[in-house]
Order: structure tokens, then C-alpha cells, then sequence
């Protein structure tokens, strides 16, 4: 498809389409994954967004360990070998690092990169709770990163920059959302692999670039022939899918998987809803960000991100779970106890968990129990 | 005589007592699964590990039983339970007790930390419970907390009683209340999480943003609602004053304590000083007055020491900080003196640094919420970091061993920035030393001794260069 190659070529120059921007005084503001940066006010301020999302790399981990235990999620522990090391030259180009806390996974990261290098850090916190408290702090912090924002850009946010810039946005949202949909059928046009390539692209090209080319994938996508129509339907969720940890995806295609819907808070963009583009676009982003989006599991509870995942089982009419978690993200770990329960009572589904340290070693073991997995589905 | 007797008579218990409390004493046992082979063996170790000639030490033992029937028996007895989560805010199971209309309207405490504590530390009975912890939800091999694999695997065996309502510390960690949820969804009991965000940038503390502390207060201000509408209780400026004081003898006592035990030589072992540590932490019962009265008698029988120079190591031995006492293994808490460390204080013990200026917030929550500010632990990492650097200069010492527990998350996100900080900024070699306070399953001795025979030695040799080169000044 000759759209899905675009968005491939144009990330793989995107780094040096950053450091063309760079040079014509455009400010780069990194951001880490969990969807709860709203890319819309660094493009308000003129700058461009860029997530920390590259991951599945074990020298990163391995590196790491001189400045952080083992006992942290791997993809934490992965940025912090190659954000540290300076080895990463996206971590080399960024003018500031935006770093909502979430849990003691991703603080680990924002402090060890504060306190080993010269990147400008730019830490607010994420409440854990659904609350009229929670929703003011989280609105607070945005506030806190605007204030940044602008000091670092030289340019104020206004109400209407801002406005545009949700308006775009919500288109990418919009057309991420529609292509997605399209896997609902039994015909399924794109195969997760490309959707998660282009969902990662929303992450790190410029958004005008990036709509172009959904809105002919679209056009190609309804002429298009279904991919792979045979194998079991898999919704595939867990911690973080990050790009360059595409060994998931691989597997469950080569074992004749077909994964129709993903749920990762760290490496999926959330594209479910639409930012409001009435009343005020600060407490706007507030809302949708924070209050309507589906929580991830180090939320207390996180309850609602369960129900959203059997919401989606149903919905995708999948035929199992594989759910794929790294390495000591306690909250996911503990949810992967107790979720087949739910699962099997509200839809009659299997589970199958599956974590990794991205170690090239987990490969046989996992394609092992993928391969078992689908057999035990197929029957 | 009854199979039980030998060991409550070592830990102070008077006849009288075992007597009348026949009944709840062998009714806990019965639920514990523990028989007159368990009574022996505890006799045994606590005389191998603990300090017995001090009157003081065996009454603190004797306090953690009377803790343990408490925690066993409340449902049995009619209280209305309140577990709290580990570490917790401090001084909010006292409140509730300030609150209650009677003494034993309630159970409040953190069933862990008891646990721990006495079917560890004093029976050597913890695996069974670590393991039924792991098989409910809380894996081995995953680096899950083990004091939390603790609560949950009592409750999975039925040894804890269900709670009315568990308080958990969302302010500090990621695990304890995903396990809380975890035990909601298994035995459905509410549970009110307190929560804030540690996202103050390195650098800031001790000032603090006005809207985390009004975050964290608002929650705590939700839970004073809670309190009022399950329970009928109101916690108030006044009542939480009320709660201090319950603990008043107690810090008292603690603080008497800790001045003898930084004489030198040392006076008193880990092993013993460990005993005292979670009596505030983990309880709200007998501690508060038996407790306190098992510290003023050890406090006066370690002064009798000081005065007559007499120590666990020798004096001028290297002296050092070290974070937190094991919780279940006192043979690992006897390492450090067996290499030759004098250990004078503990992280808990250190004295909090001078307070800034309060801001005039309003509610109580908020007031409660700017302490835990100044703590530094609730604040950020670096708030933590600067909170152990202030307090380090009242310690004196020449090392820190940075004992955490690997499972810990909070200490495992930060604990070696704080070694590389704190060595920069007090130039104190210090030694990171994983370890795990509740499963001595995931270390070894050996390799623990090991590791503190080296670092005893090069502080050993530190202080000879020191005593050296005076020599030479003079
Ligand atoms: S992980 Fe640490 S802070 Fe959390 S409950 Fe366990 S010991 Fe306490």
C-alpha cells in the first residue's frame, strides 16, 4: 500500500526532518508515552512533539544498569540506558523533556535523567484517581507546561492557536479511529502491524504530513482485499508497545494470529474520542486527556480499563487475549491475575499472558505459547 | 502447664495474665496454625537472637504477641477493622482511635507489618504465608513486595480477618494499591486510596507546589468524609491532636532510646532496636502504653550501659546509618554487628530537620498533607534524598549502609541516585545492599556477610588513616 510506505519512509527520515526544524529554530519538546501529554499545546506553541517511544532494544536495558536496579519496567529501564548513555540521538536533539508522572517507573526515568544529564526535564503529575481533585491537579499541571511551553518557545498559547491545533488533532484522532474500525468486519484490511506503525507515526511525525497520508490509506483501505482472513481474531493489550518492539507482532503473524484491536496506554495513542472544541480548550484538553479517556492500570482502581477491554473483545469479535506486559510493571502484572476471571465470565474467553525483558533469548519460549495458544483456540 | 507458658513467661507476660487470657491466646495459636514444636522453637530463637537479660526487650516481645491477639481475634471480638497501608500516614489510625467513642470500638493497624513481625521474626512461620500470597496474585520472580504478599497471603488463609475498610497508600507506591484492588476484587471490602503525585522536579524541596498539598489534602479530607459515613467518627483539628498525644509516651519513650543508643560504644543490638521500629508504624493498641512501657525500661537498662561503657561492639568501632531493619530475620540483623559495625541509628530513627515556615491552609487535610511535604518521602525522590542528607548531621557516622528492600518500588526508583547524592554531598562511603525485609528466600547470608565484611574493612581502614594522620597533626 502505497500510503503505509510513505508513513514508513517518512518515519524513518524523521529524525532528520527534526533536525532540519531545529536548525530553522523550531523547538523540539519530547514528551513520554501514556497519552497523557496533549501534543495539541506544543503544536499551539509552535514547536514540534516527539514521544519518547523507541523501545525493544536489550543493550538499551542492559546499559542501564549502572544508573538504575533491574527491578523497574524494562522499557523505563530501556530509555534510561539509551537517555543516559547519550546514545539516542532523539534524546540529543529534544529541547525539553515533558514527563507526566504516572508511576514509580516513569519517575525513575525523569529523575535519573535529571540528575545524569543536561536535558531540561519538565516533570507534572498524573492524580491515580478519577476525582474533582484529580481532574483540577491533572488541569493544573497543564497549566504548569503551558507556562513552559511558551517561556521556552517564545510564544503565547492563545485560546485560538490552541483551538487550531485540537482541530488537527482531533482529525488525526478522527482518521486513526476510522481506519481502526475498519478491522470490526470479517474482512480486516490492515494488518496490526501497520496499524501500529501508523499509530506510532502520530507519535512522532508532523501532523499535516501524517493526515495526508491516512486520508489516502483510507481510500486504498476500502478497496483493499482482506489481510490474513483466516486466523484467530486477537484483541492484543498489555503495558507498552513501543516502536522497535515489534517481536509480538511478528510472532503471533507467523503462528497464523491475526490481531484486529490493541490496547497499550504507552504505545497506542488513544484515539477512542475527540477533544471539545466549546468552552475553554484548556480544561478542554483537561477533560478529554484525563477525565474521558480509559485509564491505565496503575490507576487506583482501574477497574473501567477492564471493562473497556471486554467492551473491546466484544466489539472486535475477537476469539482470545494475549495480553504482553514487560518485565516488573507490578500494576499490570497484578490486573494479569485476575482479569481471565473477568474475561471468561463476561465473554467465555482465554487469556494468554506473556512478558518480556526484550531479550532476544524469550523468543522460542513465547513463540512456543503463542503457537500452543491459537492451537487451543483454533480447537 | 499450658504449651504456651514458657514462651509468654520469656516475653514479660505475668501469670495473671496468661491466666485470664487463656481463652484469646490459644484461639490465635489455634488460627495460626502453631503448636507446642512452634513454642519451643520461638523460645529458642528469641533466645538466640534478642538481648533476653534486658527486662525492656522481652516486654517489647511480649507487645508484639499481645498485637498479634488483637489483630487475630478483632473480628471475634465485634471491632470494626481498619487495616492501613504500609508505610502509612502518620498519625491517622490514632485519630480514628482519638475519634471512637470507646477504646475498642476498632481494630486499626497494618496486619503486614504485624504479621511479619511475630510469625517471622519470632516463629519462623512466614514462608507458608508468603506462598499463599504469591498464588493469589502476587507471583515470585517479579520482584513483587513481599510485605504486601504477606497481608495478602494472611488473608487468603483466613488468619487476618476481611477489613471494613482498608486505607491505602496511594501516596507512595504503585503496589499497595493495586494489591488492595487486587483483594477488593477477591473479598470485596472497600477501600479509600489516598492519593497525591511525587512529581516535584529534582531540586525543589523543601519548597512544594501549594496544589500538591491541596491534592493530597483533599484526599485526606475525603477520607475524614468516609470515616464519618461508614463509621460515625469525626476527625477534626482537635481529634488528631487527641491521636498525638495517644503516641505521646510513646515517642517520648523512643526518643530517650535513641539518645543512649547513639553513645559509643553502642549499647544496644539491630536485632533488639528493630523491635521498637514498627510499634508506631504498624500499631495502635498495646504499644501505645505497654509498649512505650516495655522502651522506658529498656531505655533505662541501656543508660545503666552507656554509663558503664558497655557495648555490642567494641568502642571506636566504625559506625554507620543503615536504612531499615529485616522485619522477619533477626540472624540477618545480627550480620552487621557480627562484622564489626556499630549501627547507632536507623533511617526512621533520624530526627526530622528543621521545618519551614507553614503556609495557612485551610482544611486538615491540607495541613496534614504539608507535613508529609516536609518529610521529603512524599514530596519526591529528591525531597527524600535532601530529607537523609539534613538528618545525616545529626548521626555521626562514617558510612551508610543502604539496605532497601528490592522489591520496594519507591526505594528501587531512587536508591542509587541517593548513594551517588549522598556520597557527593556528606562524602560518606556508602554501601546499596538489596535486601528483603519479609522473605529471607530471596538472599543469602552468605553473600550478605560477604558484601558488609568488605565495606566493614575499608571503613576499618578509613578510620586507622584518620587516627593516623590526628597523630601526626598533633
Ligand atoms: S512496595 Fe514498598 S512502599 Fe509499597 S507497600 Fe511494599 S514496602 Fe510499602
Amino acid at each position: 500500500m502505497e500510503a503505509i510506505n510513505k508513513i514508513k519512509a517518512h518515519i524513518m527520515s524523521g529524525l532528520n526532518d527534526l533536525i532540519q526544524a531545529k536548525e530553522r529554530g523550531i523547538k523540539i519538546i519530547g514528551y513520554l508515552p501514556g497519552g497523557y501529554f496533549p501534543e495539541e499545546l506544543a503544536i499551539a506553541a509552535g514547536a514540534m512533539p516527539v514521544c519518547m517511544i523507541r523501545g525493544g532494544n536489550h543493550a538499551c536495558v542492559e546499559a542501564s544498569i549502572a544508573y538504575i536496579d533491574r527491578w523497574l519496567d524494562t522499557f523505563y529501564r530501556a530509555q534510561i540506558g539509551s537517555g543516559v548513555s547519550g546514545t539516542d540521538p532523539y534524546y540529543n536533539i529534544i529541547d525539553v523533556l515533558i514527563a507526566p508522572i504516572t508511576d514509580s517507573n516513569n519517575r525513575a526515568l525523569s529523575d535519573t535523567l535529571d540528575y545524569h544529564t543536561d536535558i531540561d526535564i519538565f516533570p507534572f503529575g498524573v492524580p491515580h484517581k478519577k476525582e474533582e481533585s484529580g481532574y483540577l491537579y491533572y488541569l493544573h499541571g497543564l497549566k504548569r507546561v503551558k507556562i513552559k511551553l511558551e517561556q521556552l518557545t517564545g510564544v503565547e498559547i492563545t485560546k485560538e492557536r490552541l483551538k487550531e491545533a485540537i482541530l488537527l488533532c482531533n482529525k488525526e484522532r478522527e482518521l486513526l479511529k476510522k481506519i481502526s474500525l475498519m478491522r470490526k468486519t470479517e474482512t480486516v484490511p490492515i494488518t496490526s502491524k501497520d496499524f501500529v506503525m501508523i499509530n506510532h507515526a502520530a507519535m512522532i511525525i508532523d501532523k499535516k504530513v501524517l493526515i495526508r497520508y491516512l486520508e489516502s490509506l483510507i481510500q486504498e483501505l476500502q478497496e483493499a482485499d482482506s489481510v490474513n482472513s483466516k486466523g484467530p481474531r486477537l484483541l492484543l493489550t498489555g503495558s507498552t508497545l513501543a516502536m522497535g518492539d515489534g517481536k509480538i507482532l511478528d510472532l503471533i503473524e507467523e503462528a497464523g494470529g491475526k490481531v484486529v484491536i490493541e490496547e497499550f496506554a504507552e504505545g497506542i495513542k488513544f484515539y477512542w474520542q475527540n477533544v471539545k472544541t466549546t468552552g475553554d480548550p484548556i480544561e478542554a484538553l483537561a477533560q478529554a486527556y484525563f477525565t474521558d479517556r480509559i485509564v491505565p492500570a496503575w490507576f487506583r482502581p482501574a477497574g473501567e480499563r477492564l471493562n473497556h477491554l471486554v467492551q473491546l473483545a466484544k466489539d472486535f469479535s475477537v476469539d482470545g487475549v494475549i495480553w504482553y506486559q514487560l518485565m516488573y510493571r507490578e500494576s499490570y502484572k497484578i490486573e494479569s491475575y485476575y482479569f481471565p476471571e473477568i474475561l471468561e465470565k463476561e465473554t467465555g474467553l482465554s487469556m494468554l499472558t506473556l512478558e518480556s525483558d526484550y531479550d532476544p533469548s524469550e523468543i522460542g519460549q513465547m513463540r512456543t505459547r503463542i503457537e500452543t495458544y491459537l492451537e487451543s483456540i483454533r480447537g | 502447664m499450658a504449651y504456651y507458658h514458657e514462651l509468654l513467661k520469656l516475653c514479660a507476660f505475668d501469670e495473671t495474665e496468661i491466666v485470664s487470657q487463656k481463652e484469646r491466646i490459644e484461639r490465635t495459636f489455634q488460627i495460626l496454625e502453631l503448636g507446642p514444636a512452634d513454642m519451643e522453637k520461638a523460645v529458642a530463637r528469641i533466645q538466640k537472637y534478642f538481648d533476653t537479660r534486658l527486662m525492656g526487650v522481652r516486654k517489647a516481645i511480649g507487645v508484639w504477641f499481645k498485637e498479634l491477639f488483637d489483630l487475630i481475634l478483632c473480628r471475634y471480638e465485634g471491632k470494626k477493622i481498619i487495616y492501613y497501608g504500609y508505610p502509612p500516614f502518620q498519625y491517622i489510625g490514632l485519630a480514628i482511635k482519638a475519634a471512637a467513642k470507646s477504646k475498642n470500638d476498632f481494630y486499626v493497624g497494618c496486619p503486614e507489618a504485624i504479621v511479619s513481625q511475630t510469625l517471622g521474626q519470632f516463629f519462623h512461620k512466614l514462608v507458608p504465608v508468603l506462598e499463599a500470597g504469591e498464588g493469589a496474585g502476587l507471583p515470585p520472580g517479579h520482584a513483587m513486595c513481599s510485605l504486601l504478599q504477606v497481608k495478602v497471603g494472611a488473608l487468603e488463609k483466613g488468619i487476618i480477618p476481611i477489613p471494613d475498610l482498608s486505607i491505602a497508600t496511594s501516596y507512595f507506591c504503585d503496589m499497595g494499591p493495586k494489591a488492595d484492588e487486587l483483594m477488593q476484587y477477591k473479598y470485596g471490602y472497600p477501600v479509600e486510596y489516598i492519593d497525591s503525585c511525587l512529581d516535584s522536579p529534582w531540586g525543589l524541596w523543601p519548597e512544594y507546589d501549594h496544589e500538591t498539598v491541596r491534592y493530597l489534602g483533599a484526599q485526606l479530607d475525603k477520607l475524614f468524609c468516609t470515616l464519618k459515613n461508614m463509621f460515625g467518627i469525626e476527625i477534626n483539628d482537635y481529634v488528631w491532636q487527641q491521636g498525638r498525644l495517644i503516641a505521646g509516651r510513646l515517642y517520648k519513650a523512643i526518643n530517650k532510646l535513641t539518645r543512649y543508643l547513639t553513645a559509643d560504644p553502642v549499647p544496644l543490638g539491630v536485632a533488639d532496636s528493630e523491635l521498637i521500629l514498627n510499634f508506631p508504624i504498624g500499631c495502635t493498641g498495646s504499644v501505645m502504653d505497654e509498649g512505650a512501657e516495655a522502651i522506658e525500661i529498656l531505655a533505662d537498662e541501656i543508660g545503666k550501659r552507656v554509663q558503664k561503657g558497655i557495648g555490642v561492639v567494641s568502642k571506636g568501632s566504625p559506625r554507620v546509618l543503615i536504612v531499615l531493619q529485616s522485619i522477619s530475620d533477626p540472624a540477618v540483623n545480627r550480620l552487621i554487628e557480627d562484622v564489626g559495625l556499630a549501627v547507632p541509628t536507623t533511617m526512621a530513627l533520624l530526627p526530622p530537620p528543621p521545618e519551614p515556615e507553614s503556609y495557612p491552609f485551610s482544611t486538615l487535610g491540607e495541613k496534614r498533607a504539608e507535613k508529609a511535604m516536609f518529610g521529603g518521602a512524599y514530596h519526591s525522590t529528591y525531597g527524600m534524598v535532601k530529607r537523609i542528607e539534613a538528618s545525616l548531621k545529626y548521626a555521626h557516622v562514617d558510612g551508610i549502609i543502604y539496605n532497601y528492600p528490592f522489591s520496594c518500588r519507591p526505594f528501587v526508583c531512587s536508591n542509587k541516585l541517593t548513594k551517588l547524592h549522598i556520597e557527593k554531598e556528606t562524602g560518606l562511603p556508602t554501601l546499596l545492599l538489596d535486601m528483603d525485609p519479609q522473605d529471607e528466600r530471596n538472599y543469602s547470608q552468605g553473600s550478605m556477610r560477604t558484601r558488609l565484611e568488605a565495606f566493614a574493612e575499608m571503613l576499618k581502614q578509613e578510620k586507622l588513616r584518620h587516627k593516623k594522620s590526628d597523630i601526626k597533626s598533633l
